[in-house]
């Protein structure tokens, strides 16, 4: 099948035609939102391996239980909320870190030095890069999870929502406790 | 107009566009005006900018294929294997049915028209029942064809005692002519 055809080929038909157990079709539902799962995946977890890992599982999950899918949401998030149960599954069974609560980290906002200096925007693009790679290191994955989603991903508030299964409200309270952080983080390294 | 502790909260929602319209209009509105949260969303849009650039972009170069070979080393349950039998099949039959069907017209079309035995069959005979009755009309006398023949061989035997017939293959047929 040629790359026209198939890029022409029509959600609903692929997803119908997977269902049936016709691997192809779901073999072209994998191209489409390979890039978007594997992002999500790396923005949870916050590892190329694991993220790829992750991601690959996340396919597999989806096509064992595709007959399950209705089209009540769309097909995006519901492979999001797969991936997003399998890092929560992932981050339990890894145990690797232990991390600060996130309604707990939420709190922290009010600690934040409240002053803030003029733009970080003369860090020097290595410098900077390097800089933020140790600041989301420091962020809970919660937070980090949110921040990557919203700014790398550019999934929506509600589709973050679904994703992490937490309500709006939470989210746009992380992505707020995120940035300021990842600012004052930045800010300091800067002045240092 | 909101206050400066009111709208850093919703300075990112409102780079974002996840505020109600009129929300977004009164920040809009601050911001213009004031310098600490101008700076404040100016750094916001750098970190986005910042994050998106030192996001490691993953190679998915053979993660389709990796994907695929997982699904089919899944066990696929017997309604999908039947399924695809049944797919399978009649994708086959698809293609074989009209070759089937053509070599089928081919073979009786040349039996029809080319084989001698054929053209005899169309041009020469008229049927194998007329045939048979041509057979039994030779074992008749002489006679009866003289007295004018055209009845039955049962006929034949009621006049003629001297002559036998049998439809048992076995059975030898002597014709013997009526002596003078």
């Amino acid at each position: 099948m040629s790359k026209e055809s198939r890029s022409a080929l029509d959600e609903t038909e692929l997803i119908r035609k997977a269902q049936r157990g016709d691997p192809e079709a779901f073999g072209i539902l994998v191209e489409r939102y390979q890039r978007r799962v594997v992002g999500a995946a790396l923005a949870v977890v916050h590892n190329p391996d694991d993220a790829l890992e992750l991601a690959q599982e996340t396919f597999v999950r989806a096509y064992e239980n595709l007959r399950g899918f209705e089209s009540r949401s769309s097909f995006s998030t519901w492979l999001y909320r797969i991936a997003a149960n399998l890092a929560i599954d992932w981050r339990r069974r890894e145990g690797r870190r232990s991390f600060v609560r996130g309604e707990e980290a939420e709190n922290e906002i009010e600690r934040l030095p409240s002053p803030m200096g003029d733009s970080f925007a003369e860090f020097s693009r290595g410098e900077l890069n390097r800089h933020l790679r140790a600041a989301l290191d420091e962020l809970t994955p919660e937070h980090r999870a949110v921040i990557l989603l919203r700014e790398v991903e550019g999934l929506s508030y509600d589709e973050i929502s679904d994703m992490l299964q937490c309500p709006r409200g939470t989210v746009m309270s992380r992505l707020h406790y995120a940035r300021n952080r990842l600012r004052t983080i930045l800010k300091g390294a800067e002045l240092s | 107009m909101p206050a400066c502790d009111e709208v850093k909260l919703l300075l990112g929602p409102f780079d974002d566009g996840e505020l109600e319209p009129h929300e977004m209009e009164d920040v809009a509105l601050h911001v213009v005006s004031c310098t600490a949260c101008k700076a404040a969303l100016e750094d916001y849009r750098s970190l986005g900018m910042a994050l998106r650039d030192c996001s490691p972009k993953l190679e998915v170069e053979g993660f389709t294929a990796a994907v695929l070979k997982r699904i089919d080393q899944i066990p696929r349950p017997l309604r999908i294997r039947l399924r695809h039998y049944l797919d399978d099949f009649a994708v086959h039959l698809r293609g074989v049915v009209p070759l089937v069907a053509a070599g089928a017209l081919a073979a009786l079309l040349t039996g029809w028209f080319v084989t001698p035995y054929a053209q005899r069959l169309l041009h020469h005979s008229p049927n194998i029942v007329q045939l048979a009755a041509g057979e039994r009309h030779h074992i008749e006398s002489p006679q009866q064809h003289s007295s004018g023949g055209g009845q039955d061989v049962a006929s034949d035997e009621s006049e003629s005692s001297m002559i036998t017939l049998s439809d048992d293959p076995t059975t030898t047929v002597i014709w013997l002519p009526n002596q003078p």
